[in-house]
């Protein structure tokens, strides 16, 4: 009965944020465009306005017990440029961090970026094209990266490439790192919890879990870019990885036995 | 008139040191990923190696069909011929 009620609810924040990402992208991204000639500061005029946006669209979310997210409350951002590399277990991670931090910039792939609907939003906000990584393509991305942590903005990468696993990470790539060691910014791990599970990657709509999703934002110390992009890399994941099977041994007891839970329980 | 033997040895001399790969095995038909295990930033520091070899910027929609050496010799001849 409570999934019949859900559903409707559910589509209503999807047919939100998908109806506002068009009607920035086509509204408010030519108004700002006018309006502000330097392309840096047009970027964070449209950051802002979106920050705005997800602020309201979690409102909604939290006002019918969709979702809460939630940031450390002790833990702060460097003040100057970094790379942001965060776990993504779910689609909502990318509003929850960027309507938490100022000037973040987030390396996205084609299929949104490009999309002819709402893609003029995305990179009028100063967001990347990841491109498809077909051949020696690659290069333009790596540039624009540099050029965003060179203005000041912070970078977001997910290094998992996309969504998380159930439960689960995959293992890190080791773009992001070679990007902060290329720009001699810190790294900042972010460890981002979703419980229970939603919007994962495939997950229908009409799966999406019958309590309030609680959408968890822990970034951690700065890390030094220094060593090989790749030992960066894997520590990176290591010292994620560990913290977030602590926090599925806390939260997560029976529903999900995963492979990770199961892990964290034996540690053998 | 630069030849595709004389390309080739030039991108073995580029490539061996900056991938520490065995100069023998950057042949022609070796594919970068999966033979020379090259990553996705590997590639990228290749292309813009590329750029400078040629002295010019090197069309993204080009770069993406680049699979093998070959592919590699190809675009830096056409590049040297078009400039």
């Amino acid at each position: 009965m409570r999934r019949l009620v859900r559903a409707p609810v559910v589509l209503s924040a999807l047919a939100l944020f998908w109806g506002g990402a068009i009607f920035f992208a086509w509204f408010v991204v030519p108004f700002v465009a006018l309006r502000h000639r330097d392309p840096v500061e047009r970027r964070r005029v449209g950051q802002r306005l979106v920050r705005r946006a997800f602020r309201l669209f979690h409102a909604y979310a939290r006002a019918t017990e969709l979702m809460e997210v939630e940031v450390d409350a002790g833990a702060r951002l460097p003040d100057g440029p970094c790379v942001l590399v965060a776990n993504h277990p779910s689609l909502a991670d990318v509003t929850a961090i960027l309507a938490s931090y100022d000037d973040v910039c987030c390396v996205v792939g084609p299929a949104y970026i490009r999309n002819p609907l709402f893609g003029p939003v995305i990179r009028a906000c100063g967001h990347i094209d990841a491109g498809t990584g077909e051949g020696l393509s690659g290069a333009q991305a790596l540039e624009a990266a540099l050029q965003r942590l060179r203005e000041g903005s912070k970078l977001l990468v997910f290094p998992e490439g996309t969504r998380s696993p159930p439960a689960g990470m995959r293992a890190f790539r080791r773009g992001a790192f070679e990007i902060a060691k290329r720009a001699r910014v810190p790294v900042v791990p972010m460890l981002v919890t979703c419980t229970p599970p939603a919007l994962a990657k495939g997950a229908p709509f009409w799966s999406y879990p019958e309590v309030a999703v609680r959408l968890a934002l822990h970034p951690q110390p700065a890390v030094l870019a220094e060593g090989t992009s790749r030992s960066l890399a894997r520590r990176v994941e290591a010292d994620l990885r560990q913290r977030f099977l602590g926090t599925l041994a806390v939260v997560l007891a029976a529903p999900a036995a995963t492979e990770s839970a199961r892990l964290s329980e034996n540690p053998s | 008139m630069i030849t595709r033997e004389q390309t080739l040895a030039e991108l073995r001399a580029l490539m061996a040191p900056m991938f520490e790969l065995d100069p023998a095995a950057i042949v022609v038909e070796a594919r970068l990923v999966d033979d020379l295990d090259l990553d996705s930033i590997d590639t990228i520091d290749l292309a813009m190696r590329m750029q400078e070899i040629v002295g010019g910027r090197i069309d993204e929609s080009r770069l993406r069909k680049v699979r093998t050496v070959g592919d590699v010799i190809d675009v830096v001849l056409e590049m040297r011929g078009a400039a």
